[in-house]
């Protein structure tokens, strides 16, 4: 047909190539960079980045502070053996320990105090390709306290992230202000209004999804940071039917595209509704998603079980992940119960051991003797390790 | 269109290799480009012969089966079920990787989004988890990067250098 051979006509056919590279897993690209220049142009151009941030990217693994150490734990969640992204985290010549903050989308928030500093440093770190960068502190600093940090990146509306800060104001207790960063322009901004939530004692962890922030609390009214229209809205929450004010536990998070919201207010009981949020122009509301029962569970591992008083017990255990595949049908919940981690799969309602953590030494101290005890208990934050090829 | 109204259209499709092709209308108005030649040509006469410079036979006798069966699974509303993928996993387990490459470069010419985005993906498959030598001669790029330079994009990324599988 020509001189040249199909094959180099499709290397050399930059659209082509863009199409059959997206398809790939992000280990691979990083892998063919060093294929040649051409192609280590076409993967590090912000055009494949964009596409790529358009794919719902699969959770690869959660990881898991061990028992406040600077170790992670790295649980599995891939169908192939995902390496660990690292085991701990140091930037440069950082002297203090680096947290993770957040994940979102691939990117990790985090941060490191350093000694006779008054605030944490910030940095945007993406495990995949093992970049960070810090976020620059908010300038004019007047030492108001800081309530929480939140990373808000979407890579399938723009390569850039955003931080978003609330802080108490300084004209009246019980109100706050919020600033953004833009990496786009590598500033901070003042939100115009600032806003009143007299029941609102913390704001703690927050969520981005869909281009809003949103904080899930123990009882005060929970509320969202809508980032189109720059306000703060209270956010409905499903229907309390168990009659507490308080809720035991609680689980917000993204998957896929998705919102869901688990609020456990007793500890005597494995049955629990996952909700999703459904947005619809101006309102929005959580309907039920999955109804889970971990009863079959505690059957198999009753070290679940936790003797309160002679004759009531409660169940030992936090959902660190609802999993959405791309065929519904294999979604799952990731639950944490002592010294391991389980997959409950909505569909059949089956469950596997997928993850041991290894014996801590703070148990054996605990006068271990192969107890179970609180200390196998890694905790409730884990961050969902997304591959993705952003920079920051 | 057709002059005799029930009669079933043929379209006369002619290769680069001189190979003239005669294709049913719904499975040749799959081809995003002799959908275009007939729109702008509206009175095109009926044994219209559309030629293809960049397609020779092999690739478009594949292409045509391809885009044939997709057309009856359409029809029969069976799309997107498992018979589809049964067949595209029986389409694509003969092919060579010379014969994927020809297809894809047909497909692409004549702009058929679906057998497209089939065939990305399964090249993708085929390159998934191989090494940098595996995917240069796959496409026969030649290594412009000097040793050095080669050693400090790959340094960069060791840890994706791990678990690749044998050629």
């Amino acid at each position: 047909m020509s001189a040249f051979s199909s094959a180099e006509i499709i290397a050399n056919n930059e659209d082509l190539l863009t199409e059959i590279l997206v398809c790939l897993p992000v280990k691979s690209l990083l892998n063919f960079k060093s294929v040649s220049k051409n192609w280590l142009s076409i993967i590090t151009s912000p055009n494949l980045s964009l596409r790529l941030g358009r794919l719902p990217k699969p959770i690869t693994g959660l990881l898991m502070r061990r028992n406040n150490g600077p170790e992670y734990n790295f649980i599995n969640l891939g169908s192939n053996t995902s390496r660990a992204p690292f085991k701990s985290l140091t930037f440069g010549n950082l002297p203090s320990r680096v947290h993770i903050k957040q994940s979102c989308n691939g990117l990790l928030l985090c941060s490191s105090l350093q000694e006779n500093a008054r605030r944490p440093d910030y940095f945007v770190y993406n495990p995949t390709t093992n970049k960070y960068t810090m976020v620059p502190p908010i300038p004019n600093d007047n030492g108001a306290l800081c309530r929480d940090v939140v990373l808000a990146f979407d890579p399938s509306n723009s390569p850039y992230y955003k931080v978003v800060c609330v802080k108490d104001c300084n004209l009246s207790e019980s109100s706050f202000q919020i600033e953004i960063y833009s990496s786009q322009t590598g500033t901070w901004r003042v939100c115009n209004s600032s806003f009143n939530y007299p029941n609102t004692p913390f704001f703690m962890e927050g969520v981005f999804w869909n281009n809003a922030i949103y904080w899930c609390k123990s009882w005060s009214p929970s509320i969202y940071f809508d980032m189109d229209k720059e306000e703060v809205r209270e956010m409905p929450m499903p229907p309390n039917i168990n009659g507490l004010d308080e809720k035991w536990s609680w689980y917000l998070g993204t998957s896929r595209g998705h919102l869901h919201l688990i609020e456990i207010y007793s500890p005597f009981n494995t049955i629990f509704n996952i909700y999703e949020m459904e947005k619809r122009e101006d309102c929005c509301r959580w309907i039920v998603k999955y109804q889970v029962d971990l009863s079959p569970i505690v059957t198999s591992y009753p070290e679940m079980i936790k003797n309160f008083q002679t004759d009531l017990h409660y169940y030992l255990f936090s959902t660190l992940c609802v999993v959405r595949e791309e065929n519904d049908e294999e979604s799952y919940l990731v639950v944490h119960l002592p010294a391991k981690v389980i997959r409950y799969n909505f569909k059949d309602k089956s469950f596997n051991k997928i993850h041991d953590f290894a014996p801590s030494h703070d148990s054996e101290h605990q006068g271990g003797n192969g107890q179970v005890t609180n200390f196998d208990f890694v905790g409730t934050a884990a961050f969902q390790y997304i591959e993705s090829l952003a920079s920051v | 269109m057709s002059k005799l109204g029930q009669a079933k259209r043929i379209i006369f499709l002619k290769t680069a290799d001189g190979q003239l092709f005669e294709v049913d209308e719904p499975v040749a108005m799959e081809f995003e480009i002799v959908k275009s030649f007939f729109d702008e040509n509206e009175d095109a006469a009926d044994d219209t012969v559309v030629p293809l410079p960049n397609v020779s036979a092999e690739p478009l006798a594949g292409i045509i089966e391809f885009c044939k069966a997709h057309v009856e699974f359409r029809a029969n509303g069976a799309a997107g079920k498992d018979e589809v993928k049964k067949f595209n996993a029986e389409y694509i387990k003969e092919k060579s990787n010379e014969q994927l490459k020809e297809l894809i470069l047909a497909a692409n010419y004549l702009n058929i989004k679906e057998m497209l985005d089939f065939l990305t993906e399964t090249i993708a498959n085929r390159l998934k988890n191989k090494s940098v030598e595996y995917v240069r001669a796959f496409f026969g790029i030649e290594n412009d990067f000097t040793p050095q330079e080669e050693e400090a994009v790959r340094k960069e990324y060791e840890w994706a250098f791990e678990g690749v599988d044998e050629d």
